[in-house]
C-alpha cells in the first residue's frame, strides 16, 4: 500500500531560535532547501501539505499563496503533533493515484520567539474549551502527560528514574548535534533534581520550547530515481486516533501508537527486530516510554529492563532520537516533521549530528494532542521490503 | 471531554452532573449524545451521575501559567474513573489533600467563579 513512494528531500530551518523570521519565512526556507536536494524548485510542486498552530483556519491556502504554489492536491488536517506524518501518509495515496507528482509537506513555528519557554505550563485559553470542565481544573499539557506518568508508575511500576534515563539518552545524542537547543551533558540526578513542573515530571522530563521548521518532498519511485541518487523508500505506514481529551482516555498507559505501529510493521512485513533506529515523539519522557512499549520494542512494564539490556543512547543497541529529540534538540509545537527529517538524513548518511553506521531501517512514530493520535512510518534506503 | 452534559442545581447550593444513560445496555456518557456510544440505541434518559470513583492518575502542579491557577500552586489534578462508568478530571488542594492512583475518592461539583463556572473538586 505504500509501495513505490519515496522521499527525495528533507531539510530544516530556524532551529532552535529564529527571532528575526516570520513563520512563513521558516516554511519557505525549509521548503526551498528540501527541494534543492533533488534539483527541484517550488515551481515543480503540484501537491502540498502543511499545518500551523498560528493559522488554524485554512493554513494550506495561506501558505500556498505565500509560497506561490498552485497545487492540484493538498492536505492541512490537524491531529496535533503527528500531523506532518499523517500528511505524508495521505500523500502516498495521492502519488500512487497520480493525483500529484511532486508533493511538498512543511511545518514551522516561531513559538519560542513569540511565547517563550513556559509555553507548556499554560492552561487552555479562553476558547470554546473553557466551557469544558477539563479547562477549569488548571490542566496544562504538562499536567496531562504527568497524569499518564503517574498512572504508568502505579500500574506498571515504572519510576521517575526510568523516565530520567530517557532524558539523559536524548541529551547525550544532543551533545553531538550542532543545532540542538541544549547540548550540555546531564545525569539522572540532574533530571530528578530539576524543578518539578507537575509531578512526577520534572523540568528535564519536558521537551524544549523552540522555533523551527522542516520540509520533506515526496515522489513516485520512478521520478525519485530520476532526480536523486539516494531516495528513501516508504515501506509501511499506519495511523490511529484516540481521544482528544485526556479525561476521555480510558487507559492512560496505552497510546494510539499501539495500533499505528502494528499497521506499519504489518504493511512493511517487518518487526521491531528489523529496525536500525527509531524516532519517537518525545514531548515528555513518558511519551517516549509509552511508545517503546506500544510500538513493540519491549513489553508493558519492561522499559527498565530494556534500557538495561539494550539501551537507547549512542552506546545502546537501539538508537532512539539520534538528533537529541524534542527533549533536547527541537520542539516547535509539533515535532512530527523533525522525526522524519532526522530519519531521512540518517538513512542517507547526511546526519547533522551523530551519524549512525550504515542504518537501513528507520521506524518513526508521532504522537499528537494529549496522547490523542499516532502516525507511524517505516523507511529504508533500500527499495525492497523485507520478509518476516 | 467530557464536555459535561449539564450541571444542574438539585437544591440550593448543591450542584450535580447530569449524564445520559442508555436504557438498553446501561452505558453512561457525559457527552450530549442522541445515540448510545456503546450499543447505538436511541433509548436514552438523563441521569444524575454519582461522583465517586477510583483514581487512575494524579499530579501535583507546581508550575502553572494558567489564571487563576498560577496563584493556587501547588494544586492537584486527578483523573478519576467514576463508578458509573465515565472518566472525569477534578482538582484538589494539594496542601491538605493527598490523592494517589488507586485511591477511592469523592468529587463535588461546586461553584468556582474564578474559573468561569462550576468545577469538579476532589473532597476526600
Amino acid at each position: 500500500m505504500t509501495q513505490g513512494v519515496c522521499f527525495v528531500g528533507a531539510a530544516t530551518a530556524g532551529i532552535p531560535h529564529a527571532p528575526d523570521h516570520t513563520e512563513e519565512q521558516l516554511h519557505e526556507i525549509a521548503a526551498v532547501r528540501a527541494l534543492a536536494q533533488a534539483g527541484l524548485t517550488l515551481k515543480d510542486v503540484d501537491g502540498f501539505g502543511t499545518i500551523s498552530q498560528e493559522w488554524m483556519r485554512m493554513p494550506g491556502l495561506h501558505l500556498s499563496e505565500v509560497l506561490g504554489l498552485n497545487p492540484v492536491w493538498s492536505v492541512s488536517s490537524s491531529v496535533g503533533g503527528s500531523s506532518s506524518i499523517s500528511h505524508v501518509i495521505q500523500a502516498i495515496g495521492a502519488l500512487q493515484s497520480k493525483r500529484a507528482n511532486c508533493v511538498l509537506i512543511t511545518y514551522g513555528s516561531t513559538q519560542f520567539s513569540t511565547a517563550g519557554r513556559s509555553l507548556g505550563t499554560q492552561g487552555r485559553g479562553p476558547t470554546a474549551l473553557a466551557t469544558a470542565l477539563e479547562g477549569r481544573v488548571g490542566m496544562s499539557i504538562a499536567s496531562a502527560y504527568a497524569l499518564a506518568a503517574s498512572a504508568h508508575n502505579f500500574k506498571w511500576k515504572s519510576t521517575p528514574e526510568d523516565l530520567a534515563r530517557i532524558a539523559v539518552a536524548a541529551r547525550t545524542w544532543a551533545t553531538k548535534h550542532p543545532d540542538a537547543t541544549y547540548r550540555e551533558p546531564i545525569s539522572v540526578d540532574d533530571v530528578l533534581g530539576s524543578p518539578v513542573i507537575s509531578s512526577p515530571l520534572h523540568r528535564l522530563d519536558c521537551c524544549v520550547v523552540s522555533d523551527g521548521a522542516g520540509a520533506v518532498v515526496l515522489m513516485r519511485d520512478e521520478d525519485a530515481r530520476r532526480v536523486t541518487g539516494d531516495p528513501i523508500w516508504i515501506h509501511g505506514a499506519g495511523e490511529e486516533l484516540g481521544t482528544q481529551h485526556i479525561s476521555s482516555n480510558t487507559d492512560l498507559t496505552v497510546t494510539p501508537a499501539k495500533g499505528s505501529a502494528t499497521r506499519a510493521f504489518k504493511e512493511a512485513k517487518m518487526t521491531s527486530d528489523d529496525v536500525s533506529f527509531a524516532m519517537l515523539y518525545d514531548s515528555f519522557t513518558i511519551t517516549a516510554l509509552l511508545q517503546l512499549e506500544d510500538c513493540g520494542f519491549c513489553e508493558k512494564g519492561e522499559v527498565r529492563r530494556f534500557l538495561d539490556d539494550r539501551g537507547i543512547g549512542p552506546d545502546g543497541d537501539l538508537p532512539i532520537n539520534t538528533d537529541g529529540g524534542g527533549l533536547s534538540n527541537v520542539h516547535p509545537g509539533m515535532r512530527g516533521m523533525f522525526l522524519m527529517v532526522e530519519a531521512i538524513l540518517q538513512l542517507r548518511g547526511d546526519a547533522k549530528g551523530a551519524q549512525l553506521k550504515s542504518p537501513e531501517i528507520a521506524f518513526i512514530n508521532g504522537i499528537g494532542g494529549w496522547l490523542s493520535s499516532a502516525a507511524s512510518l517505516l523507511l529504508s534506503n533500500q527499495p525492497m521490503s523485507r520478509t518476516v | 471531554m467530557p464536555y459535561i452534559h449539564s450541571l444542574e442545581t438539585i437544591s440550593d447550593g448543591d450542584r450535580a452532573v447530569a449524564g445520559i444513560e442508555c436504557t438498553r445496555c446501561g452505558n453512561v456518557t457525559l457527552f450530549n449524545r442522541k445515540s448510545c456510544p456503546a450499543c447505538a440505541s436511541t433509548s436514552l434518559i438523563d441521569r444524575i451521575v454519582d461522583l465517586d470513583g477510583i483514581v487512575n492518575g494524579s499530579t501535583v502542579v507546581v508550575k502553572s501559567r494558567a489564571e487563576p491557577w498560577s496563584e493556587r500552586v501547588p494544586y492537584g489534578i486527578a483523573h478519576v474513573r467514576l463508578r458509573s462508568g465515565p472518566n472525569v478530571v477534578a482538582w484538589f488542594d494539594a496542601e491538605d489533600t493527598a490523592v494517589a492512583p488507586g485511591d477511592c475518592v469523592s468529587i463535588r461539583a461546586e461553584d468556582d467563579t474564578n474559573v468561569g463556572g462550576i468545577n469538579l473538586k476532589v473532597i476526600s
